[in-house]
């Protein structure tokens, strides 16, 4: 976790710098992440991790910062790490897509599970089958089988993954079904 | 702001940056560009699309790895295209494949990567 001891020597410093900017062999001490062996999604998730540990260090411990006006301008900086963080943890996720009237589905193979059914739609919309990692449907008491399931959520395996999809089943659902059939996404 | 105020706060807007930058990286599609695709041999009646795909299926680089590939000149037999992968990983796998089989067949063509910025608005679940 280099960047949780990166952080644990900036929280330690702060008591003993007598300098009143920070100088550029500093700034060039902070590793180069961005190099592209770096970006591996694990990398990515250790990094994550590391830049949460440093933030809520700081703001579950509020001792650690100055106590005068300054803490404003630092606390702001923490809460732009924090949305930050929120972004990148986002696209991390597996992401999901929601289909509407999906019992107006109609497949040319006899299919008898949910499941089926929407490997039977990825096929026909071109899509690879294992985009997808999940997938989900809410029972209601007035279905009587597979063919009346409203909506179905599909959970896509990345971010990326789930944009070519939604363009791929909008196209398909525009073509075959006047877009009968829908998903929520823009 | 005293002088650990100042640096505290500069080292914040550090990470701020990193991590702006680890976004975008993170929103950019990762891609491999093939230039001189015309000096790999197709069969006769492939167009470019199959001809790609054929030289993937060669490397074992599977079809769902691959979110797209795209003719960025438009041309009908170009020989720059573009292959978008669903993840930096596998993309990096695919280089190293796609770069071994040029040069082991010494191939007039090169590969290099590339992040194509996303065009689309990102939703989050």
């Amino acid at each position: 976790m280099l960047f949780t001891s990166y952080f644990n020597n900036l929280l330690v410093s702060q008591s003993d710098v007598t300098s009143t900017t920070l100088d550029d062999q500093e700034i060039s001490d902070i590793p180069d992440l961005f190099s592209d062996d770096a970006v591996g999604d694990a990398a990515l998730l250790q990094l994550v991790d590391a830049y949460s540990g440093a933030v809520r260090v700081i703001a579950d411990n509020p001792l650690l910062l100055p106590p005068n006006n300054s803490i404003t301008e630092i606390n702001h900086s923490i809460g732009e790490l924090r949305l930050q963080l929120e972004t990148l943890t986002a696209l991390l996720q597996p992401q999901i897509i929601t289909i509407h009237n999906f019992h107006n589905l109609k497949v040319n193979t006899a299919v008898t599970t949910v499941k089926d059914k929407v490997n039977s739609l990825f096929f026909d919309a071109n899509i690879p089958y294992n985009w997808k990692i999940m997938v989900t449907w809410i029972d209601k008491p007035h279905q009587s089988n597979t063919n009346d399931v409203e909506s179905v959520t599909v959970t896509m395996i990345n971010h990326h993954v789930k944009s070519k999809t939604i363009e791929l089943l909008n196209n398909y659902f525009s073509k075959v079904y006047d877009n009968t059939i829908y998903i929520n996404n823009p | 702001m005293t002088s650990s105020e100042r640096k505290l706060n500069a080292k914040l807007k550090v990470m701020q940056t990193e991590l702006n930058d680890l976004t975008d990286q993170i929103n950019s599609i990762p891609c491999l560009i093939i230039d001189g695709l015309q000096s790999i041999p197709l069969n006769a009646d492939s167009n470019w699309k199959t001809h790609v795909w054929s030289i993937l299926n060669s490397n074992s680089i599977y079809k769902s790895w691959v979110l797209d590939i795209l003719n960025p000149t438009n041309r009908v037999h170009p020989n720059t295209i573009q292959i978008q992968f669903i993840n930096n990983h596998i993309r990096n796998h695919a280089y190293k494949h796609l770069s071994q089989y040029v040069i082991t067949n010494e191939f007039d063509a090169v590969i290099s990567k590339e992040n194509t910025n996303t065009t689309t608005t990102i939703v989050y679940d």
